[in-house]
């Protein structure tokens, strides 16, 4: 059996699918950060293996660019946590309900 | 060869991705995270793309998963709180698979189909990559970097203690 485009792209949005479950399912602000960093992990792969299909190194400067993102976001979303925990003690995105509408 | 390795590495891959999600305490999935994307890293050199494998463990394991790891020990929390309403779990299972479906479909319908054929030889070298990147891309290069400029300087600002 040899190892084709189709095999990545599978497990790309197996990986996908795991990192968008646990940001939908986990309420833990630090763990819903690091299923944003799977999903972003599944789409490098993607382009890294159509870069291979298509012999287009431009898919590798692609996921160098997502890999810059992902650490400007991993940055500014753990001071954003740590903010919210110096004010109210709890990471749980269920807490943070200050701008809801009282009932 | 490059089946055996893909299969090891894509299997713990999807395992240590599962545990991120289902482990109770932020350093478990942490951690699990760390290994998958190592074996994120060797399945990028399988694709010929060793650049990108390097920047995957010095960038990605290496500084944004100690990051990762250095607020989860400032924070100090205690294990997560399991015990949510059933009704609640319920809906939220509802709004997985209807996210699963959407992604299974968004992905595997619109990709256009692979070339078919003995795959092309790529060059993924720091040469290639750094020519690339400093010509073709080279707006977008600074465009980045311009970013990373203002996520720094926004962290900073946002991590200050109130001096008031």
């Amino acid at each position: 059996m040899t190892v084709g485009t189709d095999h990545y792209v599978a497990l790309s949005a197996l990986l996908f699918g795991i990192g968008l479950c646990g940001t939908l399912l986990r309420r833990n602000a630090l763990v819903m950060l690091m299923c944003i960093e799977l999903m972003l992990n599944a789409a490098n792969l993607l382009f890294l293996a159509y870069a291979r299909a298509y012999g287009d190194a431009g898919g590798h400067a692609v996921a160098f660019f997502v890999m810059a993102i992902a650490a400007a976001e991993a940055a500014v979303g753990l001071t954003l946590i740590l903010g919210v925990f110096r004010t109210r003690q709890t990471i749980d995105v269920d807490d943070l309900d200050g701008l809801r509408e009282s009932v | 060869m490059e089946s055996l390795m893909f299969a090891l590495c894509a299997a713990s891959l999807l395992v240590m991705a599962v545990s991120v999600v289902v482990a109770k305490s932020p350093l478990r999935s942490a951690l699990a995270l760390i290994v998958a994307l190592v074996n994120l890293a060797v399945l990028f050199v399988l694709l010929q793309a060793p650049f990108v494998a390097s920047m995957q463990v010095l960038v990605y394991a290496g500084a944004i998963m100690v990051l990762f790891l250095f607020v989860i020990m400032l924070l100090n929390l205690r294990p997560d709180a399991q015990a949510r309403p059933t009704l609640a779990t319920l809906a939220q299972a509802c709004g997985c698979a209807a996210g699963l479906y959407l992604t299974g479909r968004l992905l595997l319908g619109c990709l256009p189909a692979a070339p078919p054929g003995h795959l092309p030889l790529i060059d993924g070298t720091v040469r290639h990559i750094g020519q690339l990147l400093l010509h073709d891309f080279l707006f977008h290069f600074e465009a980045i970097s311009m970013l990373l400029l203002t996520a720094v300087v926004g962290a900073v600002t946002l991590g200050l203690k109130r001096s008031a």
